[in-house]
């Protein structure tokens, strides 16, 4: 192993990861070897502070009596952590704009692939977490030192990702191996999101129908193929937990093994052959006449979304992430036949969704941005800037629309909100996408990049995927305490009307602040 | 020594190049002529393993490209046709790179690094990023990369494109000196008088398909008295009908 060239790759994975913290750390005056250990330093601060946040909202249950809940945390955050991985390994290997300029370089392939493994890591370690929490928690909660019990979570955490991200190297790299692949590469990739986005969801659903949870016990069904995990850690002396060692340690060696005789050999050449096929592939677009800038300008923005791997990629932030999040964090099944009282309540919620769901990874948070240097040619064009950055508002704006209503009207079904509330729930939602939109496109003006490489940077904007990551997790955090409040003023009050008045009041006026505030801080500058 | 063989490369229904077949001999200056879209950039593209061709082989110092990519990338220092790469780093950092990517040691490095620095004029901003740098700086840094390595074959695609007169005529001076040594220097260009200063040998491309492969000398005595830029035009043909550029500048003075 050539340790240089390991640490000289993987310095600039950092600097393309976390553009602006970069930006913001030049500033200071940092660069070379300083600027890559305080960019490691800041990576390992915020994930220790997320560690922190997770564990006091997971220490109230004892998880060594909860082995369902256990399992189905393990379940859902291994699902996350395979779906990211998919897209961050195609992404990072095939899909960025860089691999031009490594590949006349000589890397070593090992070094290559560690390098970019190791990148992906750090994309998809911050949001498994919680998992590695939930591991310390329950062997701290069976009895096992604390000293021993972050070993043994760490290690078991480590393995179990290491096992994710091989399987995931070996199902892309074969993948991108098939004429299917060389000829299709935007639809193989684009069904192997939807596969796995079917397979997370559907995963998901099928935890919660198989729960049958009662009142007397908050946990749920165990899954039992995820059961060995549980006892590694509920009874680390045990024969089980013996073999579930032996188990992980032995899939690790199998996947090492076929990483080192199957993947890496022929790596440089299969990079190079993926290249040449997406050089070779038809650049040509059908020649269709449209009338009015109008028409043009849409057609522009919607060749935009054809960027390889954007749609996979957002999917994933914008869909996925907010799905598992939810069902393992804030997720209830609301009682029959609610009154009409609870309307506000539903509509704060379809808001609260909208926070959520709309995040630093939305299409509508990178429309300016995927112009690249177009935006400055447009600037000297004689059309009005307004009317350029209102279409493509618009057209952010309603796929975000599409895609949130469509996850809301299967949470309103799964937690069976009945027709007026998810009527209610719909309308926050709509609401809510419009202004939070209004918020992540004026930011992408706000921290406008343009000579970007990878879609990954446009989106580790700002506070890096750790800062999406807090953003994400806190509009959750503040959008439960929100609702719960609500509802328990809602459920004690008799006087439900006023409070939904108040409500209503008050979210009329924050919505004229904030549309007001966009107007004057943002259009009106292009006036 | 370089050995094309009935290299082919199509993109889709497109035929790039077809059936090149060259030999570039060390110690010498290897130009690519021809316009746009002849195959220049494919051919440059196929030998620094950027893409692969469809068919044919490609033969460096007796190493078949396709089997011992890596060593023979370890021969190479490639500038592309645009210096828009690793835009987040400084130019130290970029250069950085590049010599861990070589395995070189920093202390092998450092001199000739200061050297090329103060040659292109760019001590000043070396630890500003590749982003901030304007089209001429961005391609000086790059040129500083792929010299600062010094390997035997320099594959410079359109090198002089955005460099000042002086970075132009210094970077010309090294690509002599560098052949001198008995190490080899292909590039491409589109400026004529630079093929004819500069190339021990030429190719000319046109749609994909070679023309010519050959000395200048020879070339410019095959075509008693005409200039290298007559003879390309015969030779290249034109491509577009030269009226129009009355016609168009008429229209605008209607």
């Amino acid at each position: 192993m050539n340790k240089r060239q390991l640490r000289a790759l993987m310095a600039v994975n950092l600097r393309l990861l976390n553009p602006q913290v970069t930006d913001r750390l030049r500033k200071k005056g940092k660069s070379g070897a300083a600027l890559t250990r305080k960019l490691w330093s800041q990576f390992l601060l915020s994930s220790i502070v997320f560690l922190v946040i997770y564990g006091m909202a997971m220490a109230a249950g004892n998880l060594s009596k909860m082995p369902g809940m256990f399992t189905f945390y393990v379940a859902i955050f291994i699902l996350l952590a395979f779906s990211q991985s998919i897209s961050g390994i195609y992404n990072l290997f095939f899909a960025g704009k860089d691999l031009n300029s490594y590949l006349p370089l000589p890397f070593r392939q090992k070094e290559i692939f560690l390098s970019k493994i190791l990148t992906v890591s750090f994309n998809v370690i911050p949001y498994t977490l919680p998992l590695l929490m939930a591991f310390f928690l329950l062997s701290w909660q069976s009895g096992t030192m604390i000293p021993l019990a972050i070993v043994m979570a760490v290690v078991v955490h480590l393995l179990i990702m290491a096992l994710i991200f091989m399987l995931c190297s070996v199902i892309v790299f074969a993948l991108t191996k098939t004429k299917l692949f060389h000829d299709h590469q935007n639809l193989v990739m684009n069904a192997l999101t939807g596969i796995t986005m079917i397979l997370v969801i559907g995963g998901i659903l099928l935890m919660n129908q198989g729960n049958s949870s009662s009142s007397e016990s908050f946990d749920r069904n165990p899954i039992a193929i995820l059961m060995p995990i549980f006892e590694l850690f509920n009874k680390p002396t045990s024969l089980i937990s013996g073999l579930t060692w032996l188990g992980l340690i032995g899939l690790i060696l199998i996947f090492t093994g076929i990483v080192r005789f199957l993947i890496l050999p022929k790596l440089s050449e299969q990079l190079t052959a993926v290249n040449t096929a997406m050089l070779s592939g038809s650049h040509r677009h059908q020649n269709v006449k449209r009338s009015g800038l109008n028409a043009n300008l849409d057609a522009y923005n919607r060749q935009l979304l054809k960027e390889p791997n954007l749609l996979v990629q957002v999917i994933m932030n914008s869909v996925m992430i907010p799905i598992i999040f939810m069902f393992s964090f804030a997720f209830a099944k609301v009682p029959n036949g609610l009154p009409l009282k609870w309307l506000g309540v539903f509509f704060v919620a379809g808001l609260a969704f909208s926070t959520f769901t709309v995040n630093p990874a939305s299409l509508v948070g990178n429309l300016i941005s995927l112009d690249r240097a177009n935006l400055e040619f447009v600037e000297s064009l004689p059309i009005s800037m307004r009317h350029y950055l209102q279409r493509k508002f618009l057209l952010g704006y309603l796929l975000q629309l599409v895609l949130n209503i469509l996850m809301i009207v299967i949470i309103a079904f799964v937690i069976k909100a009945g027709f007026l509330m998810s009527v209610s729930l719909v309308l926050g939602t709509i609401w809510g996408t419009y202004l939070v939109s209004l918020h992540y496109f004026r930011r992408d003006y706000r921290l406008l990049v343009t000579n970007w490489t990878n879609v990954t940077e446009l989106f580790n904007r700002g506070g890096g995927n750790i800062g999406m990551m807090a953003t994400m997790f806190g509009a959750l955090f503040v959008g439960v305490i929100i609702i719960v409040a609500y509802s328990m003023i809602i459920m004690l009050t008799p006087f439900a009307v006023l409070i939904n008045l108040i409500a209503a009041t008050l979210i009329i006026v924050l919505s004229v602040l904030i549309l007001r505030h966009y107007q004057t801080k943002f259009w009106q500058r292009f006036n | 020594m370089i050995e094309i063989n009935d290299l082919t490369k199509s993109y889709g229904n497109k035929l790039a190049l077809q059936h090149l077949t060259l030999k570039i001999e060390s110690g010498k200056i290897f130009g690519f002529l021809g316009h746009n879209g002849a195959g220049k950039s494919t051919t440059i593209k196929n030998l620094v393993s950027i893409i692969q061709p469809t068919s044919g082989s490609i033969i460096v110092d007796g190493l078949d490209l396709a089997e011992h990519r890596q060593e023979i990338k370890q021969k190479i220092a490639y500038v592309p046709d645009t210096p828009d790469i690793f835009l987040q780093l400084t130019a130290m950092e970029y250069w950085d790179l590049l010599a861990a990517a070589y395995d070189l040691a920093e202390s092998d490095v450092q001199a000739r690094r200061h050297k090329l620095v103060e040659l292109f004029n760019m001590s000043e901003r070396v630890d500003e990023t590749m982003a901030s740098f304007s089209h001429g700086m961005r391609q000086k840094a790059v040129l500083i990369g792929a010299l600062l390595t010094d390997p035997d074959i320099w594959i410079l695609d359109e090198p002089m494109q955005g460099l000042d007169p002086q970075a132009a005529y210094d970077l010309k001076q090294l690509m002599k000196a560098h052949a001198e040594k008995g190490k080899t220097v292909i590039f491409s260009t589109h400026n004529l008088d630079t093929a004819q200063q500069l190339c021990d040998e030429l190719a000319i491309l046109k749609t994909g398909q070679l023309i010519y492969n050959g000395s200048v000398q020879d070339l410019l005595a095959q075509h008693n008295g005409e200039s290298l830029e007559d003879i390309y035009l015969q030779m290249a043909g034109r491509q577009g009908d030269s009226h129009l550029v009355d016609d168009i500048e008429g229209d605008s003075h209607e």
